[in-house]
């Protein structure tokens, strides 16, 4: 399994040795002060200022909440409708938003269920995390 | 130093063939009206917008007269007039201003407010879309609490009730439980008729101290107890953020809610009334427990009771809300200082709260802002 990193400010995943449906796993960064992991990873904790390192967070995670988006919205790449959740990664103390391959209706997803992360492919061509049952 | 408004105007919330200067003109002039003053007595201006360009609060003052006096710009998404708000306050208390001016102004497009501060990440991949953020809310909300998708649909049915009766408000039609859960599916549980919708308007506020309203004779004065103005902490979530933490959850509508009190000696039993960012239908369920007005798991049994309706124990957007008003972003705030101003001269008419004497209005924005504002009459 490939680690991949959220760069906070392009469109994603660098393709490090990964592809469109391969399981990946999430860079976060941990800190060494309060011990929180942030997400994306930029090197600095979101939560308290002070410089972390980056590791990786479970390649798998529990529905919070979860809604879809049925109509376009402006400068989106997907094409609707599709599902998006809320990911608790437990471990990590963290819950990630992201958009849920293979169904389009949110009750499929109740919370609780378990999903994976893994790499999508944009319509564009870009790697992107995506979540998938 | 005690800081009063002495005057307040507002051009209605809707779409019109107007200007944003336009908006903004009728909005001032009525205010300045109101407390008896002109442009060339103001100090300071603090223009609250969100979507206009570079130079926007000159071009929008540059109208009322060339004073050479400062004339800023200030941006908080939805709490943009909050952030005007706390500056004018600030420059009068301290002194540097006899008399500020406030100006909210917006001309929004339809349709959902895009560019909410996310990264192009985000909004590119379809997860940079604001009502997601009301509609998981409002899932947790469900899940969590006994409210129904039935209290969502009866929080628009109250607010469109009081919208019919304010003239400022874009949407003076009622509606029923049935409409509502007929409406457009947006973001499940999210109809359309649960959501606000961007549009225009323009309200303003002119504020001095205490002293400077006697010397000037003015016989109503309201008084400012409160501004806060809140962002996020570790356990906040809202727009734009793509996570948060798991293990604590706290709101910056608390942290603003608790600083208010605070700052006004005063707490949620003491409220006649108030104005809530209902962005959504779940927003408002959320802000009785942030604002204190119940525990967290009673908002539906408040909401039922009856006690947030006009007429009710502590109405809550008399106005109509965001949903009847419609959301002029950076204008929506000053129009809820307008409807607390109006409430508390008691001049609000068929929609008047009886024995008006304190409000509070919250808004709350992208970026976890979130603020909260007290009047007092007299
Ligand atoms: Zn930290």
């Amino acid at each position: 399994m490939t680690n991949v990193w959220l760069a906070d400010e392009l469109v994603w995943i660098d393709d490090r040795g990964t592809s469109a449906g391969a399981e990946v796993r999430l860079n976060a960064t941990h800190c060494p002060e309060c011990g929180r992991f942030s997400i994306p990873a930029t090197g600095t904790c979101e939560w308290c200022g002070a410089a972390g390192s980056d590791v990786a967070i479970a390649a798998e995670g529990e529905v919070v909440a979860s809604t879809a988006v049925l109509h376009a919205t402006p400068g989106a790449i997907v094409e609707v409708p599709y599902v998006v959740a809320l990911l608790r990664f437990e471990d990590a103390k963290l819950d990630l938003l992201g958009r849920v391959l293979g169904t389009d209706d949110p009750d499929a997803i109740p919370p609780g269920t378990r999903l994976r992360v893994v790499a999508d492919t944009l319509p564009d061509g870009r790697l992107h995390y995506a979540f998938v049952q | 130093m005690t800081v009063v408004v002495a005057g307040v105007g507002i051009h209605p919330f809707g779409r019109f063939p107007l200007s944003v200067a336009q908006l903004a003109q009728t909005a001032v002039t009525e205010a300045l009206a109101d407390a008896g003053v002109g442009f060339a007595d103001v100090d300071l201006t603090v223009v609250a917008n969100v979507g206009e360009g570079m130079a926007k609060a000159q071009r929008i003052a540059g109208r009322l007269g060339a004073t050479g006096r400062p004339v800023i710009s200030v941006e908080s998404a939805c709490a943009s007039s909050a952030a005007a708000l706390l500056a004018a306050r600030d420059a009068v208390e301290s002194g540097h201003a006899r008399v500020a001016l406030c100006i909210g102004v917006e001309k929004a497009p339809r349709g959902y407010i895009a560019g909410a501060g996310f990264e192009s990440w985000q909004v590119e991949s379809g997860v940079g879309v604001t009502p997601i953020y009301f509609a998981l809310q409002a899932q947790e909300l469900l899940a969590s609490t006994d409210a129904t998708v039935e209290d969502l649909a009866e929080v628009s049915v109250k607010n469109h009730a009081n919208g019919v009766l304010n003239p400022n408000a874009m949407y003076r039609k009622p509606c029923t439980v049935e409409e509502v859960l007929a409406s457009k599916m947006v973001c499940p549980p999210l109809r359309l008729l649960m959501l606000c919708a961007p549009n225009e308007g323009a309200a303003a506020v002119v504020m001095m101290s205490a002293d400077e309203a006697v010397r000037r004779g003015i016989s109503r004065p309201i008084t400012l107890r409160a501004v806060t103005v809140a962002t996020r902490r570790p356990g906040d979530w809202f727009v734009p953020a793509a996570s948060r933490l798991s293990d604590i959850r706290s709101s910056p509508t608390r942290t603003a809610a608790s600083a208010a009190y605070d700052e006004a000696g005063l707490g949620p039993a003491d409220l006649d009334f108030v104005e809530c960012q209902d962005t959504d239908t779940a927003s408002e369920l959320l802000a009785y427990s942030d604002l204190g007005l119940c525990a967290h798991g009673d908002e539906a049994k408040l909401l039922r009771s009856g006690d947030t309706q006009l007429g009710g124990r502590i109405p809550v957007n008399p106005s109509g809300g965001l949903l009847a008003k419609g959301e002029p972003l950076g204008a929506s705030g000053l129009g809820q200082v307008h409807e607390l101003v109006t409430q508390l001269r008691g001049q609000a008419g068929v929609r008047q709260v009886s024995g008006a004497r304190v409000g509070l209005a919250h808004v709350m924005g992208a970026g976890h802002v979130s603020a909260v504002t007290i009047m007092v009459a007299g």
